[in-house]
């Protein structure tokens, strides 16, 4: 479980200052704060963010739009466009890019933090829907209310409780701020399967299948009436 | 009644003689014998009738009979008209009879009658009538003359008949004096005329044109237009014209060698003249049989021709008819060596020649026709220069119109092009005018931006609670005025705030700022509709954020069940501001110590309103402003 990398391209540094100051808060990590779009290119080449918070207006040649489009060239970076420019050609252009969200200036803390939040769910949802081979998913935990990287080999399974729910990796135990439907919505269909009310397993981690049990990472977690025949199905499909 | 037989006679003056001739007489004469007591006038139609009638017949002695006694019966008004039709009816029978020197003066006076009757169709009618008749008389001047004045008439109307007849008889006239282009000139006219109307005259002006070709040697075309003479005048019945015309046939023959095919012609020819009355062709008969004869030799016979012919000639025959005769008669006495006969016969022949053509009439004819020919080319250029002149002034006229149309156009284009021009800068100027707008509002808000920015890194370098707190509250003051400025910008219509959609979510950002959970608190909101302008919103605004972050601040440490309310109603001029909380409420020192609630005041005293505090349970403060002079709008 890896903070959230974040790049911030803004050429007003104490804006970008002070979101480094929210982000930061909250428990991920910034990689940078670029003035212009060509030094977010040449450092995103470096190290690739997993969010960009990207002003419309910068310094330099490109502009937010421009650069975005460059940035998403490899691969689908959620991208928060931040800007009170909002004439008809400068939103259409900003559509083009498919950003996950867009945010008008003046915004306050909240207004940032809830941005972060639908851009990553979108993404991770895409990810999910799309049956991606990508080998990590975004998960907000409790406490700082972070985004963190979670990689699905780490993941062992996921456990309901009440209104939260637990992620079980081989190091820890991480409580998460959504309850398990919101979990299985962004975790990977491929790789994860309910076997029972409260349990959702990462399928390569089963080392051991009872018929009325599952044995994941030495824990014997039990199977559902309910669920059994999807399981062995897919357990079928693995060997 | 008188009508009646004035209409017929008029009507039949061109009527075509028929059988019933005879019959018809009969009876006019009968009404003439019973209409003693009539008036001479119904008498005279009536006479004139029975002369025309007379003359239809061929009945040429009695026609003329009838016609002069016309003339004797006395006429109390005097019809010009009707006297010039009675003379010309004399001068036709009297051209019918050759006698035309007295045809000639009946013809004038008909002329002279019909011109001061101003009946230019009878001028034109008599005038080619009197130059046939100068014509035959070989007076080509006179002839030339009087066709010409009809033509000039004729001219101006629709092509009819009579014009294809002066074409004709003009062509003779040029044929006789030798001027053959133009002869052919016009008998092609005739004919053009002639195939549409009249094929009796067509078949005649192909003869005469044919007969124009032997005069000018041109053999083939001539037999060419005597054969399709000969065919018509076939299909027409027309022996008389026939007879010509085979005669002419027997002379193209006769000229080109061909003498076996010319006797026979010419002979046929004969034959038919022995049995009609026609002087002139018997004439041309009996001189070509006696130049046949002449040709082979049989110079008794040739003579014997020859002389019937002068005997007819000199009854009622042309000048130039004589001169052909007396010429082919000289050559028979110079081949029957007679000379003393010979010498005879020329001296005659030179008389005949000398009154007949010599170099200056023909001059003074070549003049005459140049005279016409300059006249008509004159009034040509007169129609051309008038109809130039018509050209000249539309020419004119239209270039006015185009002038006063380019004109206008130029005055169309030149005030659409202003127009266009004051849009485009009105458009331009606005373009630029929203460019800064957009601008400006990109700076504020950036600017707001960066001092909420700036706050809010405050926020964390404070260790102390308080100074924690009052940072935090600037920023909300902040994010208070650009949401402010947001909704003014969207108001597009009015430059008017909406009292209800911006308090509400200007207390709602206010609970999220400062971190309230929303399931912790009661929030209860009772804001009216109520418009206000800008400055007044962004007071009352921000008295509203103060109040309300006072009670996050303060009021609601460790309390349970927070309660807030915050009510904002119209009553009647006034806004009555309420915000209650249930918390610890406030001291007086604390009060006077708060930079929050010093702002509240200079915000209510800028409103003009009063504050009233309450805090007895939990903090109410009630403010109450006048709308009067602060609804009224920024830009109305």
């Amino acid at each position: 479980m890896d903070k959230a990398l974040v790049l911030i391209v803004e050429d007003q540094v104490l804006i970008a200052k002070s979101i480094e100051a929210m982000i930061v808060d909250h428990g991920m990590e910034v990689i940078g704060i670029c003035k212009s779009g060509e030094e977010a290119i040449a450092l995103s080449e470096q190290q690739t963010p997993d969010l960009v918070i990207m002003d419309i207006r910068l310094n330099g040649k490109l502009d937010g739009i421009q650069t975005a489009k460059e940035l998403q060239l490899n691969e689908r970076i959620p991208i928060i466009y931040l800007s009170d420019y909002t004439d008809k050609t400068t939103v259409r252009r900003a559509k083009e890019t498919r950003p996950a969200n867009y945010l008008s200036k003046p915004f306050t803390e909240q207004d940032l933090l809830r941005a972060i939040d639908i851009a990553i769910y979108n993404s991770n949802e895409l990810r999910a829907v799309n049956d991606s081979d990508e080998e990590f998913v975004f998960l907000k935990t409790t406490g700082q209310q972070s985004h963190s990287r979670f990689l699905y080999s780490q993941i062992n399974f996921v456990e309901a409780e009440r209104s939260y729910c637990k992620v079980h990796t081989p190091e820890r135990v991480v409580t998460l701020s959504i309850n398990m439907a919101a979990a299985a919505e962004q975790l990977s269909k491929k790789r994860f399967i309910k076997i029972y009310r409260s349990y959702l397993v990462n399928i390569r981690k089963i080392t051991e299948f009872t018929g009325t049990e599952v044995v994941v990472a030495g824990h014997r977690l039990p199977v559902s009436d309910k669920h059994r025949a999807d399981l062995v199905k897919r357990l079928n499909l693995l060997h | 009644m008188r009508k009646l037989v004035l209409i017929w006679v008029l009507c039949s003056v061109f009527q075509i003689c028929s059988g019933q001739n005879r019959n018809e007489i009969d009876s006019l004469q009968q009404i003439l014998r019973n209409s003693n007591r009539g008036n001479s006038k119904q008498i005279s139609d009536v006479t004139a009738q029975i002369a025309w009638l007379f003359y239809s017949g061929s009945k040429y002695d009695s026609a003329l009979k009838f016609y002069k006694r016309t003339l004797t019966y006395p006429i109390e008004e005097p019809h010009r008209g009707w006297w010039a039709r009675i003379y010309a009816g004399i001068g036709a029978s009297y051209a019918a009879l050759n006698q035309s020197d007295s045809s000639i003066l009946y013809y004038r006076q008909s002329l002279t009658d019909f011109q001061i009757a101003k009946d230019s169709e009878n001028i034109a009618h008599t005038s080619l009538a009197l130059s046939i008749v100068y014509k035959n008389r070989g007076l080509y001047e006179e002839a030339l003359e009087s066709v010409l004045t009809a033509i000039k008439i004729l001219e101006k109307e629709k092509p009819s008949n009579s014009l294809a007849q002066c074409y004709n008889t003009i062509a003779s006239i040029f044929a006789k004096i030798h001027e053959y282009t133009e002869a052919s000139n016009y008998y092609r006219k005739a004919i053009t005329l002639f195939a549409k109307s009249d094929t009796a005259y067509l078949a005649r002006s192909y003869n005469n044109l044919g007969w124009l070709f032997i005069l000018t040697h041109q053999y083939d075309s001539a037999r060419a237009n005597l054969n399709v003479a000969a065919n018509l005048k076939r299909k027409l019945n027309d022996t008389k014209g026939l007879a010509r015309t085979i005669n002419n046939l027997g002379k193209v023959s006769m000229l080109t060698g061909n003498l076996t095919e010319a006797t026979k012609e010419l002979n046929q020819s004969f034959a038919i003249q022995q049995q009609i009355d026609d002087p002139g062709g018997m004439i041309e008969v009996l001189n070509n049989l006696g130049e046949l004869s002449l040709l082979t030799s049989t110079y008794k016979k040739s003579k014997d021709y020859l002389l019937d012919a002068e005997k007819i000639i000199l009854k009622s025959g042309t000048p130039e008819y004589l001169r052909q005769n007396l010429e082919l008669q000289v050559k028979v006495a110079r081949a029957q060596k007679d000379f003393a006969n010979g010498m005879m016969l020329m001296d005659r022949l030179i008389i005949i020649r000398d009154s007949l053509l010599n170099d200056e009439k023909s001059k003074s004819l070549q003049a005459m026709h140049i005279r016409y020919e300059t006249e008509k080319k004159e009034q040509q250029i007169a129609l051309l220069q008038k109809q130039e002149e018509i050209n000249l002034a539309q020419i004119k006229s239209s270039r006015i119109l185009i002038g006063a149309l380019a004109v206008g156009l130029l005055l169309v284009a030149a005030i659409g092009i202003l127009i266009y021009i004051n849009l485009r800068n009105a458009r331009a100027a606005k373009g630029r005018i929203e460019l800064l707008l957009a601008e400006t509002r990109h700076r504020i808000k950036n600017n707001l931006q960066t001092l909420a920015s700036i706050f809010h890194l405050q926020t964390r370098h404070y260790t102390d609670h308080e100074m924690v707190l009052e940072a935090r509250n600037s920023e909300s003051r902040v994010h208070a005025m650009s949401m402010l400025h947001e909704r003014f910008y969207n108001a597009e219509a009015d430059h008017v705030i909406n009292t209800r959609a911006y308090i509400t979510d200007l207390v709602h950002k206010l609970v999220d700022v400062y971190g309230i959970r929303t399931r912790e608190l009661r929030l209860t909101l009772n804001v009216d509709d109520i418009e206000l302008d800008i400055d007044k919103a962004l007071a009352l605004s921000l008295i509203i954020q103060e109040l309300v972050c006072n009670a996050f601040k303060y009021a609601f440490d460790h309390k349970p069940n927070p309660l807030l309310t915050v009510s904002i109603r119209s009553r009647g001029d006034l806004v009555v501001a309420t915000v209650r909380d249930n918390g610890i409420g406030l001291d007086d020192h604390s009060i006077g110590r708060s930079q929050g609630f010093s702002l509240v005041e200079a915000l209510v005293a800028q409103l003009e309103g009063r504050m009233e505090l309450d805090n007895s349970s939990g903090t109410t403060f009630v403010i109450q402003f006048p709308t009067a002079q602060w609804t009224k709008r920024l830009f109305s």
